[in-house]
């Protein structure tokens, strides 16, 4: 007898992707490292660290440059490379320097969403706290007060691939508000069928 | 009344036994504290009297006090001295000074990196600074304060009004450290009804970045609510500067400044100048 594990509250019909995305993280390529773009990252985070307030556009710009070319203007792609580069900072002046080209790179929510997206699939501890504390927050917490998820709906209504994976963040974040939101805009979230003997 | 805890001492001496002529003693100021051999009591070194002669074999001996029946009404020493026998007269003295504190002290270090320590930040020395001259000061990791100023940071102040009989509170930060300040004190202020009499003394940030998240680089320019006293310190170099704080008691850019000129966000919480200015502001208005 085939039976559908469902795993809902009677009001939230979200199925949800099999342990939350675990099965299929294993398809999800591994972000890497491409040397130029994290190379000038890292130039461009220190010489906006000691820029001149007056001087930091002028200052930072060739290297905005630099990075938009390398990424082929992906800005996604850059976000991730971002990503990594704040996941391996090693010192305080990476972590809030790295923090600062990313604030002023001015990444929108939806292309904050769509690199979390893929990276909220990847493993490392260090990478989960910057998607989670270093984008997702900024998009749904700005101003660091009640969360508001309505920036994920539009993805949450095609069901783009690591959607499972984004409300568990959202979960985490919030149970009671996630379960609200969801309800309200009845996203539905299909998954593969798991059959229980 | 207050409840001292049970504590080990450890007493270490230069030369024993006592040379001829000199006598090494316990001395207490209130009968409350007491003395033991062992941490199970069988045999009391100080419990009647105000005083009892210490022998040494070696030159150190581990002994047990504890604050006895119900507690201390005020503050107390337990004195180790070693004594002319002759005279009566104290040689040399060391001291263990028992009082109640009345505040609290909450430090809070800026972002630390993947396997970096939130004790290379230079709010840990003014943390040092304060433990040694007598606070009751509780350093954190930033990230213990949540954007709505809850978490473990909180906790302990509402533990110490609560159950400790603090009234006084202080805080302290650098980087989101000092955007966190801004978030406790905003928490604490919003819950009096909940936790008690307490007052804001000393608030402090050293370039002060809002802590919204991890990647929030605005530059913290509210200051605390209730607090007495705001001191601000701050740079304005690079993405990360603080600002200058409307209605703060201090405001200081350390760049115009012979001693900060060099300064910049990752290197101002280590400057000896503002490590001492911090430690001191807050001990000027705040009492331990």
């Amino acid at each position: 007898m085939n039976t559908r594990l469902i795993l809902s509250s009677l009001y939230l019909s979200v199925w949800l992707f099999s342990a939350f995305g675990a099965s299929n993280r294993t398809e999800t390529p591994q972000l890497s490292k491409r040397p130029k773009v994290q190379e000038t990252i890292s130039k461009a985070v220190r010489a906006g660290h000691t820029a001149k307030r007056d001087k930091l556009q002028e200052t930072v710009q060739p290297y905005v440059d630099d990075l938009n070319s390398l990424t082929d203007g992906d800005r996604v792609a850059l976000l991730k490379q971002m990503a990594l580069y704040l996941a391996e900072a090693d010192s305080e002046a990476e972590v809030m320097g790295g923090s600062g080209l990313l604030g002023h790179l001015k990444f929108s929510n939806e292309e904050k969403i769509q690199a979390a997206l893929d990276l909220l699939a990847e493993q490392s501890p260090a990478m989960q706290e910057v998607v989670r504390d270093g984008i997702l927050c900024m998009v749904d917490r700005p101003q660091g007060r009640e969360p508001d998820f309505s920036p994920y709906l539009p993805v949450l209504r095609k069901q783009k691939e690591g959607s499972g994976l984004l409300i568990q963040y959202m979960y985490e974040v919030s149970p009671e508000k996630a379960k609200t939101f969801l309800q309200r805009n009845g996203i539905t979230v299909k998954t593969p069928k798991q059959e229980m003997k | 009344m207050w409840k001292a805890q049970p504590f080990e001492l450890v007493l270490e001496v230069g030369i024993a036994p006592a040379p001829s002529g000199l006598e090494y003693v316990l001395r207490r100021s209130i009968n409350e504290i007491c003395v033991w051999d062992s941490q199970t009591k069988e045999t009391a070194i100080l419990n009647t009297g105000t005083e009892a002669t210490v022998a040494f074999t070696s030159t150190t001996r581990t002994a047990w006090g504890e604050c006895q029946t119900g507690g201390l009404s005020g503050a107390a020493d337990l004195d180790f001295v070693a004594r002319a026998t002759a005279t009566t007269t104290d040689v040399c003295t060391d001291k263990i000074h028992f009082y109640q504190f009345t505040s609290i002290i909450i430090g809070l270090s800026g972002e630390v990196s993947a396997g970096g320590s939130p004790y290379a930040n230079g709010m840990y020395n003014v943390a040092t600074a304060l433990y040694q001259a007598g606070y009751d000061v509780h350093y954190y990791d930033e990230d213990v304060v949540g954007a709505d100023g809850s978490g473990d940071a909180y906790d302990e102040v509402v533990s110490a009004i609560g159950a400790r009989g603090v009234e006084t509170v202080a805080i302290y930060g650098h980087s989101h450290g000092g955007g966190s300040t801004y978030d406790l004190a905003e928490h604490l202020d919003g819950n009096r009804t909940s936790i008690g009499t307490f007052s804001i003394s000393f608030t402090g940030y050293v370039d002060a970045i809002e802590n919204d998240g991890y990647a929030d680089t605005d530059s913290e320019s509210r200051r605390p609510p209730s607090t007495s006293h705001h001191m601000n310190y701050y740079q304005p170099i690079g993405w990360l500067h603080g600002v200058p704080v409307a209605g703060a008691n201090t405001n200081l850019d350390v760049t115009t400044t012979t001693w900060g000129a060099g300064l910049d966000h990752t290197s101002i919480d280590n400057n000896n100048t503002v490590i001492t200015h911090v430690s001191t502001q807050l001990r000027n208005k705040t009492n331990p």
